[in-house]
């Protein structure tokens, strides 16, 4: 317990700027979001008949109710600005793993005192474990607080809504930002480890940590396509189906009658979703297919959170493994 | 050429990160018209033009360039102007190269200036390109404000003051990854600053519809008419609306009767004064903050 309290001590002395500001930025944007959250809430309790309009505005054929407007224009006007914050709930895990995971072991080297430390330990693998173990563990707790608030300030926002099922706003709250977090700053330490010197490493990792997590969420995005169900916007009766606002949006096109979704390339669609090869088509009613989105549903939210999570930390893992046989092998000048 | 390989010797990482970000995203404003043209050929329902990332519509390709364009308006000074004293003082070099230098104000001129004409290049090449995109935007009519603060000369002048605020921020920290920190705080502040500092003085009108509609024209504020002219407030526009649907229901009363509302602010004509006067406050504001950091030179010990 002594040794895990010596080598935290000396962590937070080595990065106690980056870890206070740290702190403090995410006390910020947490405070900021309790704000915000408290706010709609009060918004939602002092008015509940007029913001009921917002869940039913999509399906509504009416303006909203008399004598809403003003409440209505301040509960969206906050709305909007509750959202810039889930906005920065979406790069935070990649900020704190470029601010806390590069410099760990680039400080070391840069500053010349991998040579003494390297030597002394009898592992340079259990050094590294140790070196990042605290900040670890301080930048995941900073993430799990904002996690966690981010799911409070989604729930002001929509309070209709079932969360649990839904992708709104997926990504910029719950265990999705702390796995993220997670991969980030591994990759940091593996940027680091590499490169050997602080503002290099940082800049480095900016950019690996961008382009890694840019390529994952195609990837995830052609995987979720795979997987996709088509759904119409009008029935054959020619009724509009209700818009699934919890789904997850991957592409709108056109459902050929053989059940085929094509991408849509600007063919005429009458007013009830039908979708004609031409304007000749059209006029004679000879069918190409109907309008439709391709899309997850909503009821898939935790599997898919679940595997968002599980590809993050395992790339934290894989770098965190490479770091380690980096540390291992490397000069340390 | 001597100074600019010496100023990247010195700074390599700063430079080639500056280089990749300014020259990645020029690129991309370059290319984005042709890419647009393409997609517009598809239907309304494609949504193309919007960027999906990490399992969030993120916004319109447009938008998200000048997003990108407006952050790196303030990482790329920022990245270039915080090491420039940072590193000397954390590598302890300043403790030889301040006593050797004949005037610490020299060495800060010619260490600041050559990296700052560099930064000043490379943001002139995304100033550049955002307005080549901006006029895409709008080809039969004047840009006005569109995308002001995020092309041309505006981008530069807020680049400079951000530059000059990065190396004053070193200069007073000392220390590496800290003063990126405070820098980035600093830069979130200089935003909020710009989004309330225009029109800089220039006096708002009211503007006709077409100036107001155009998106050219910088609004400040609205206000409502009666049907004949006469300046009212929200609720009588509001009672006076209402009374007129009441009145005609369930047909629709003419517009003739009803209020309207009119937006005041500077039109898209009056942009080259308007700019004027930014550059001219945000020069003085540069000059200012670099006085700032050439005093704590001058007066700070070099460890």
């Amino acid at each position: 317990m002594t040794g895990v309290l010596t080598w935290a001590r000396l962590s937070y002395r080595q990065q106690r700027w980056e870890l206070w500001l740290g702190a403090a930025g995410a006390a910020l944007l947490v405070g900021a979001m309790l704000w915000f959250a408290y706010t709609l809430n009060g918004l939602y309790a002092a008015s509940p008949n007029c913001l009921a309009f917002v869940a039913e505005e999509l399906d509504s054929l009416t303006g909203p109710p008399v004598g809403c407007g003003a409440i209505l224009g301040e509960y969206y006007e906050t709305q909007g600005r509750a959202s810039n914050l889930l906005g920065i709930a979406l790069v935070v895990p990649f900020g704190i793993g470029v601010i806390l995971g590069a410099p760990l072991v680039a400080r070391e080297i840069d500053g010349g005192t991998a040579q003494v430390a390297w030597s002394l330990s009898p592992s340079r693998v259990r050094w590294l474990l140790r070196r990042i173990g605290f900040v670890a563990v301080f930048g995941l707790l900073l993430l799990g607080v904002i996690a966690v608030t981010g799911e409070v300030l989604a729930a002001a926002i929509w309070p209709e809504r079932t969360l649990g099922e839904d992708f709104v706003y997926f990504g910029m709250r719950g265990l999705p930002i702390v796995a993220r977090g997670t991969g980030a700053m591994m990759l940091g330490v593996l940027v680091g480890a590499l490169i050997g010197r602080v503002l290099p490493a940082v800049l480095a990792s900016a950019v690996v940590i961008g382009i890694v997590f840019v390529g994952i969420t195609f990837a995830q995005n052609a995987w979720a396509e795979s997987e996709a169900t088509i759904q119409r916007f009008y029935d054959d009766a020619g009724n509009a189906v209700p818009f699934d606002r919890a789904a997850l949006d991957i592409e709108y096109g056109i459902e050929t009658p053989e059940g085929e979704f094509v991408r849509d390339i600007g063919y005429p669609i009458d007013e009830r979703g039908r979708v004609f090869a031409s304007e000749e088509d059209l006029a004679v009613g000879r069918l190409l297919g109907h309008e439709v989105r391709l899309l997850v549903l909503g009821e898939r939210y935790p599997e898919l959170v679940l595997r968002d999570s599980v590809i993050a930390i395992l790339v934290g893992a894989a770098a965190l493994a490479a770091a380690a046989v980096v540390v291992t092998r490397r000069r340390p000048a | 050429m001597t100074w600019v390989r010496l100023a990247f010797k010195l700074q390599p990482s700063a430079i080639g990160f500056a280089t990749f970000v300014c020259l990645g995203l020029a690129g991309l404003a370059l290319s984005l018209p042709s890419m647009l043209a393409e997609c517009g050929s598809r239907s309304a329902t494609d949504d193309c033009r919007t960027i999906h990332l990490f399992g969030s519509p993120l916004g319109d390709a447009v938008g998200m360039i000048y997003l990108a364009i407006g952050l790196a308006m303030y990482a790329v000074p920022l990245v270039l102007g915080v090491p420039i004293l940072t590193s000397e003082i954390e590598q302890r070099t300043a403790m030889i190269t301040w006593p050797l230098a004949g005037s610490r104000l020299k060495w800060l001129a010619w260490r600041a200036g050559s990296v700052l004409v560099i930064g000043l290049v490379l943001i002139g090449v995304i100033a550049f390109a955002a307005e080549g995109l901006a006029a895409v935007g709008a080809p039969d009519s004047d840009i006005g404000f569109a995308q002001h603060g995020a092309r041309g000369i505006s981008l530069m002048t807020r680049a400079g003051l951000m530059f000059a605020a990065s190396l004053a921020v070193g200069a007073v920290v000392g220390r590496l990854l800290p003063s990126l920190l405070i820098g980035v705080a600093l830069a979130v502040g200089i935003s909020m600053a710009f989004a309330v500092l225009p029109p800089y003085g220039v006096e708002s009108t009211e503007l006709t519809a077409a100036e107001a509609d155009g998106g050219s024209s910088f609004m400040t504020g609205g206000a409502y008419r009666a049907p004949d002219g006469r300046p009212i407030g929200e609720d009588e526009a509001n009672a006076i609306g209402q009374a007129a649907f009441q009145e005609y229901s369930p047909e629709l009363p003419p517009d003739s009767i009803l209020p309207y509302s009119v937006s005041y602010g500077v039109a898209g004509s009056r942009y080259f004064e308007v700019l004027a006067r930014e550059s001219a406050v945000l020069i003085g504001a540069t000059v200012l903050v670099g006085g700032v950091a050439a005093a704590v030179v001058q007066r700070r010990r070099p460890e």
